[in-house]
């Protein structure tokens, strides 16, 4: 018995030296794309990754979906794997975009096409970013508001209470720079801006500002995926629909619902097939190695602004305004009920 | 000396020809290799081996636990602190402590702190007598929470560049950090085989009424093995944060999994006394191969944890048959 | 001054409620070997690992070098040079050989303070000291399959390693051969004279080998020191009886099964001296234990025969002498109590030799039992039985009487018939009369003397004599179609024993075959001399003595015994016969009498065949004593006359006695009563030769008058008439001296012999 594993074991050390020394790159066939999501919790991850792999898939690729988990760790092992086993592309839904950037530099000399999906990554060269232009949603929330305000008082005049998110979240960020930036225009709006720490109790903190305040007019909430909770509060304080207008971002089922049920106002919806697009859309010419323009550019009749920062092509995505009118638009990721 | 290694090589060398484990892992190697898209690439190989350092480090601390009949939980949970407040300390980043302290500063004080936290676990343990596993499944809890009050909850990032001398050099293409790991295997499996330390390790494992009688310290080695899993936890969590130039709260997150894995499959006995380092390290390397296929079959998060929770369990299943049954099945006649 | 290595005070450990060890007080010197011995359960391994300080003792101190040290373990043990190998958890099976060997030895150099092995040396000294033991391992091998005994010695290489002050090995030896172990011992010898161990505390099963070993021995039994001796003080076996004996305990357990037993039990020594009684022995012998304790058996039993009040020596000297088994059970042993009240005691007595280990005798158990109501019941039972076989003859004899009477009346009327008055006719008719009535006087004196209640006597008999008799009222009685024949083969028919008792035992015999042939059928009574020789002596039931014997075989044709009801015939109330036709004592009063008598009984029956007892009595060798017999002396030849005192309270017997008397030529005088007697005495004193006195009679009985004419004229001869034998009374009566005695009614030729030989 000894004997027969002696054989077997110098057997298989040699073999495996042969392989080693050996080892090729293997051509592949079809060009494998690891799509790289940060999560598979929310509506949004899963659509988005249901677009990649129909987009991908279109596009010629083999397609893998890699779920970190929310592990920044895990996302950079599985994007070494991803790397040494052979992938032509990646895309990326960062689960932390600082710890991210050193593999995304090694995969980068590898000369595989990085594709940074829902997020900017500073520090290093990318191929592509498809992100929404939260400053634009910011931007088109402000000028919503005004017409808001203008119906009601008739000139632009009110209350708005701004409700952010995760100040480290450029996401929030982003959007209260272009909120911010266009409301300031008008002399006469006030908005009051509170930020809630890992986006959480943005409930509460409705709660204790109705307590002090009864003169909001527009309650103004970054992410709209707990517009329930906001309209319970209302309801709470003995509001009725219409007193005072939720506005939310993103374009979550549950504002879809407020919305349908007259509580919400309207939201900016998040386009995920565009912005999914986004990202095939230029991948192509990426992979022929052609360098893309920087301009204006329709994206499934979305007016798309793609601009280099750092050298690298971001395309930024407006969102879409979701009202009672078209509040059951299929295409609206909200509604794609597969979860 | 020339002669004592060449003995130590000798016997390794027997030791894996004569070895299970280690069959297994080549047929797997080669089987992989064979069938497997992808997996017979150089930086493949490579990675094999460097994703197992950080496994590895905490494998060889929970080695010399599971060898004094000992149970350590917590040895996660130590890394995660090492890795988090070696870049609170030394990064400049925004929810850093701002102190920007030298490399070498930090590497001294995780070290200290794992030595601290191997001589809290043996006080509990041997002096006040409660149990291990309720020590370190608690110390497994508010260890890691204790570094994310610090930083709360916040990712650090922005190590200073010295930490590139850790993390960058290659040798042969191989990172560093796999020869740190290689050298940590060699230097305790060293310590376990021709030691009086060692010797004594395994008796007090195996037998404790012996160990008594033939005068070994229990309580000395005691100490000294969750000294030893506190502090090669801590160069694991230090090492990582090296790698990764920054750490989030999630860094080392299930890694006590990954270690039992690796442990399980080197045929470490819970019950103390039996295994060596050799077999644990190539439980490690088989454990890296598994996870490399799941990246490349793309499954689910989900599926890799009920895989590896079954895999734990057949491995543990073999084991114990395998204990019951006379161990000599395993270990042959020459033995150290 | 040799120094103090370790020394143990009050040393007690419990476990709950029981307690291993207590009150262990002991030290050891440099340069001493010590033992210790006990039984499995002594508490020796717990003992030396408090010793080792694994184990805590719960009471105590123990002090190491003269300091007293608190919580003793074992690394301090080690610090003082003493070295403690154990029996149970000394291997590891996760190790190799050499690295079990050298746990706690390791040799080693250090390296920034790390200890790193030096195998290679260890190696080569552990491959040295396994020669030494003739071990054949090899040191990197693994510890797994190796036997006991090579891991054994693996454990006492390791002493080969250090040298130390003491060394403490438990049971060292327990599982190797007898030449692994004198390997162990000698070098173990080796070490304390070459100095390389200077004490030893030597924990051992095998005392030889310990004592062979070591300097002074300790006892231990059941967690307690029981003794601590130098072995060159003590013995082997005297050690082990320490050990194994249970002295005390053993003691206490005899003590209270002696007490128990029902009879008296006395151990003596080789020269017989009393090393032990029971309370029934002092019961009887009327002395203590402690007076006699040590003194010659003699001292304190006194046995005489009781017929003739002679002493008999203590079968204990005979068993001494012989070795064998001495038995008194002839109801003739009496035991005299040396208390005030010097009471006799009728026993059976036994003993038995003790033989120590070697086979060698080593003393003397004797036994005594009080048989007096069991004798008294005996005789009882006997006289039961004899009454009863009475009663079974009794319809038979009064059919006999009754015949004979009728034709002695008979005779009488025809006499008186005046038809019948020619001399011719009277004389047969007289003579008819006369042989009827001597054949019913025969009778009646066979019957009386059959019914006699007496003492067992042991006199030498003719059994030839006894087979008539019983014969003869045996055909007398059983139904005539039965056929009895008589054949007496046996030359020596001499046999010492009861007449009455054995006479019963035919009369038994014969009515039990006239049972078994309610038809005809014929019974045998054959007698020879047969030699019974050890082996049948030995084999047999009974106690006989190998020698010549007599054989009386009595057999019948009748029914026969069924072969499951043999065995159980001579047990007593054993009846096949209907309820009110016999008690079933016969056959069980056979067998007891022919015990008596040293003999056996054997029975062989064939059903519808017939049964056979065959009596075996040992021959004796003297002559019998004629029992007074009708033969001889001529009858009419008279030499003397004298002067007859005749005293009957009945006229006729006085009328006939005195005609017959007369004719004789002697003159008579006569008288009714004992007062009579007295008085005619006091006036004729000088004149009466000889007086024939009856015994039952009205004012004043044969026995008064007796006594009132022997005090007149001691040297008076008196002839005792009695129709009855009452011969406890005739014996007290012999005491004081009477001339003869005859039985009534008088025969003349029986009387006139008596006066002749009276006067003579």
């Amino acid at each position: 018995m000894n004997r027969i594993k002696a054989i077997l074991m110098i057997v298989f050390i040699v073999s495996s030296l042969v392989i080693i020394v050996s080892s090729k790159k293997k051509d592949n066939k079809t060009p494998i794309l690891c799509y790289m999501t940060s999560g598979l919790t929310n509506g949004f991850n899963i659509q988005s990754t249901k677009y990649m792999e129909k987009f991908g898939e279109k596009l010629g690729y083999k397609v893998k979906i890699l779920n970190a988990n929310r592990s920044a760790e895990k996302q950079i092992q599985q994007i070494e794997t991803a790397i040494s086993t052979g992938v032509s592309a990646l895309v990326i839904k960062a689960v932390d975009n600082k710890l991210i950037v050193d593999v995304i530099k090694k995969a980068k000399k590898k000369g595989i096409k990085i594709l940074i999906y829902d997020n900017i990554i500073d520090g290093c060269q990318t191929d592509m970013t498809s992100v929404l232009d939260t400053e634009k949603v910011g931007e088109m929330v402000a000028d919503e508001c005004i017409r808001v305000l203008t119906n009601k008082y008739r000139k632009a005049q009110g209350n708005i209470f701004q409700i952010m998110g995760d100040l480290g979240d450029m996401y929030s960020i982003g959007i209260a720079k272009g909120f911010n930036n266009k409301i300031k225009k008008y002399k006469d709006v006030k908005v009051i801006t509170k930020d809630t720490p890992h986006w959480e109790g943005q409930d509460k903190i409705l709660d204790l500002e109705l307590n002090k305040n009864k003169n909001i007019d527009i309650v103004f909430m970054h992410s709209d995926s707990h517009m329930t909770l906001l309209t319970n509060v209302l309801k709470k304080h003995k509001y009725k629909q219409g007193d005072i207008k939720l506005i939310g971002t993103d374009g979550d089922p549950d504002a879809l619902k407020e919305i349908r049920s007259g509580w919400c106002h309207a939201t900016i919806g998040v386009p995920v097939v565009s912005q999914v697009w986004g990202i095939f859309n230029f991948l192509k010419s990426i992979e022929n190695g052609k360098t893309i323009k920087s301009g204006n550019y329709l994206i499934r009749d979305l007016n798309c602004k793609l601009v280099y920062k750092n050298k690298s092509p971001i395309s930024y995505l407006p969102g879409i305004v979701i009202t009672k009118d078209n509040v059951d638009d299929k295409t609206l990721w909200g509604n794609m009920h597969e979860f | 000396m020339n002669f004592k290694k060449l003995t130590f090589v000798n016997k390794t060398l027997s030791e894996i020809f004569n070895n299970n484990i280690w069959l297994f892992g080549f047929f797997l190697f080669l089987l992989f290799s064979v069938t497997i898209d992808g997996f017979s690439t150089r930086e493949n190989y490579i990675n094999i081996l460097y994703h197992s350092v950080f496994i590895g480090i905490l494998a060889i601390a929970e080695t010399y636990v599971l060898l004094a009949k000992r149970i350590d939980l917590s040895i996660e949970s130590t890394a995660a602190f090492s890795g988090i407040i070696t870049v609170w300390l030394c990064s400049n980043s925004l929810y850093s402590s701002g102190l920007k302290l030298p490399i070498w500063f930090s590497l001294i004080f995780v070290i200290g702190f794992g030595l601290l936290i191997g001589l809290i676990t043996g006080f509990l343990v041997v002096r006040l007598k409660v149990n291990s596993f309720l020590v370190t499944l608690a110390s497994y809890l508010f260890i890691r929470a204790l570094a994310n009050e610090i930083t709360q909850g916040h990712t650090l990032t922005g190590l200073p560049s010295t930490f590139l001398f850790v993390s960058e050099p290659t040798i042969f293409n191989i990172p560093l950090m796999v020869f740190i790991m290689l050298g940590l295997f060699a230097f305790f499996e060293y310590i376990l085989r021709f030691t009086v330390f060692g010797k004594h390790l395994y008796v007090l494992g195996e037998n404790k009424n012996m160990a008594a009688k033939m005068g070994i310290n229990e309580a000395k080695i005691s100490y000294s093995v969750f000294i030893i899993a506190g502090i090669l936890a801590s160069i694991a969590g230090w090492l990582i944060v090296a790698k990764e130039d920054g750490a989030s709260v999630f860094i080392a997150q299930n890694y006590i999994f990954e270690v039992f894995v690796a442990v399980l499959i080197g045929r470490i006995s819970v019950n103390g006394g039996k295994g060596n380092l050799i077999d644990v390290l190539a439980g490690c390397l088989i454990l890296s191969m598994i996870k490399i296929v799941f990246v490349i079959y793309a499954f689910s998060p989900y599926f890799t944890d009920i895989f590896i929770g079954i895999l734990i369990i057949i491995i543990a299943s073999i084991n114990a048959i395998s204990e019951r049954k006379n161990a000599s099945v395993f270990y042959k006649k020459e033995q150290s | 001054m040799l120094k103090t290595l370790l020394k143990a005070i009050n040393i007690g450990k419990f476990f709950g409620k029981v307690k291993a060890l207590q009150d262990i007080n002991l030290e050891i010197k440099s340069g001493e070997v010590v033992g210790i011995v006990g039984s499995g359960s002594a508490g020796k391994s717990l003992l030396a690992e408090i010793l080792a300080g694994n184990v805590q003792a719960n009471t105590g101190q123990l002090l190491l070098e003269n300091e007293v040290i608190t919580k003793l373990n074992p690394a301090q043990i080690k610090r003082v040079g003493i070295e403690v190998f154990y029996q149970n958890d000394v291997f590891a099976n996760n190790i190799n050989i050499l690295s079990n060997i050298f746990i706690g030895r390791e040799i080693y150099k250090s390296f920034a303070g790390v200890k790193i092995l030096d195998i290679k040396e260890m190696k080569e000294i552990a491959t040295q000291k396994f020669s030494e033991l003739s071990l054949n391992v090899s040191p990197t091998g693994t510890i797994q399959n190796l036997s006991s005994s090579e891991l054994q010695l693996l454990n006492f290489s390791r002493f080969l390693l250090n040298p130390c002050k003491l060394a403490i090995f438990d049971e060292p030896t327990s599982s190797l051969n007898p030449e692994q172990a004198s390997t162990v011992t000698s070098i173990i010898r080796e070490s304390v004279k070459s100095g390389f161990c200077k004490s030893v505390l030597f924990i051992g099963h095998d005392v030889k080998e310990v004592m062979s070993l070591c300097d002074r021995i300790i006892i231990l039994k059941q967690g307690k020191i029981i003794a601590k001796k130098n072995t060159t003080d003590t013995t082997f076996a005297e050690v082990m009886d320490l050990i194994s004996g249970d002295v005390e305990e053993k003691e206490a357990n005899l003590r209270v099964i002696l007490n128990a037993i029902g009879d008296a039990v006395i151990a003596s020594n080789i020269q017989n001296n009393i090393i032990r009684m029971n309370p029934i022995a002092e019961k009887l012998t009327g002395m203590s234990f402690d007076e006699v304790k040590g003194k010659h058996i003699s001292e304190a039993v006194n046995l005489v025969d009781s017929s003739t009040m002679e002493s008999i020596d203590c079968p204990a000297c005979e068993t001494l002498a012989t070795g064998k088994t001495i038995t008194l059970n002839k109801r003739n042993t009496l035991l005299i109590s040396n208390n005030e009240d010097t009471n006799e005691y009728l026993i059976s007595a036994s003993s038995s030799p003790i033989f120590n280990e070697n086979g060698k005798l080593n003393g003397v158990v004797s036994i005594f039992r009080d048989i007096t109501k069991e004798s008294h019941l005996q005789a009882k039972l006997y006289q039961s039985q004899k009454l009863e076989s009475i009663g079974q003859l009794a319809g038979g004899v009064a059919h006999d009487f009754n015949n004979m009477l009728s034709g002695i009346m008979g005779c009488a009327e025809l006499l008186k018939s005046s038809k019948n008055k020619d001399e011719e006719k009277q004389t047969k008719y007289i003579d008819l009369i006369l042989k009827t009535a001597e054949r019913a006087a025969e009778l009646t004196a066979k019957l009386s003397a059959f019914g006699r209640k007496g003492k067992i006597q042991s006199v030498a008999i003719d059994f030839h004599d006894i087979i008539p008799d019983a014969a003869d009222i045996l055909k007398q009685t059983i139904d005539k179609k039965i056929e009895i024949i008589v054949e007496t083969q046996a030359e020596n028919s001499i046999v010492i024993g009861d007449r009455s008792g054995l006479q019963n035992s035919i009369m038994n015999l014969g009515i039990n075959a006239w049972h078994a042939m309610p038809n005809s059928g014929s019974l045998m009574i054959v007698t020879r001399n047969i030699y019974l020789n050890e082996q049948y002596c030995s084999e047999s039931s009974f106690e006989l003595t190998p020698g010549d014997f007599l054989e009386i075989s009595i057999s019948d044709t009748g029914c026969g015994i069924p072969q499951n009801e043999i065995k159980n015939i001579f047990e007593p109330f054993f009846t096949t016969k209907e309820q009110g036709k016999g008690t079933g004592l016969g056959l069980s009063a056979v067998y007891g009498m022919v015990q008596d008598h040293d003999g056996a009984i054997s029975v062989y029956s064939e059903e519808g065949a017939g049964t056979t007892f065959n009596i075996y009595l040992p021959c004796a060798k003297s002559k019998s004593i004629k029992h007074n017999n009708n033969k001889s002396i001529n009858e009419d030849i008279n030499k003397h006359t004298a002067t007859i005192l005749l005293v009957d309270d009945e006229s006729l017997l006085r009328t006939l006695g005195k005609a017959l008397l007369e004719e004789s030529g002697h003159k008579i005088i006569l008288a009714e009563n004992g007062k009579e007697a007295v008085d005619c005495f006091k006036e004729n004193k000088d004149d009466i030769d000889i007086i024939i006195l009856d015994m039952i009679m009205p004012i004043m009985n044969g026995e008064e008058a007796f006594t009132e004419i022997k005090n007149i004229n001691p040297n008076q001869k008196i002839i005792i008439a009695s129709g009855f034998t009452k011969n406890s009374k005739l014996d007290e009566l012999a005491k004081r001296g009477i001339a003869g005695f005859i039985h009534k009614p008088f025969r003349k030729k029986e009387l006139n012999d008596l006066i002749e030989s009276t006067l003579s």
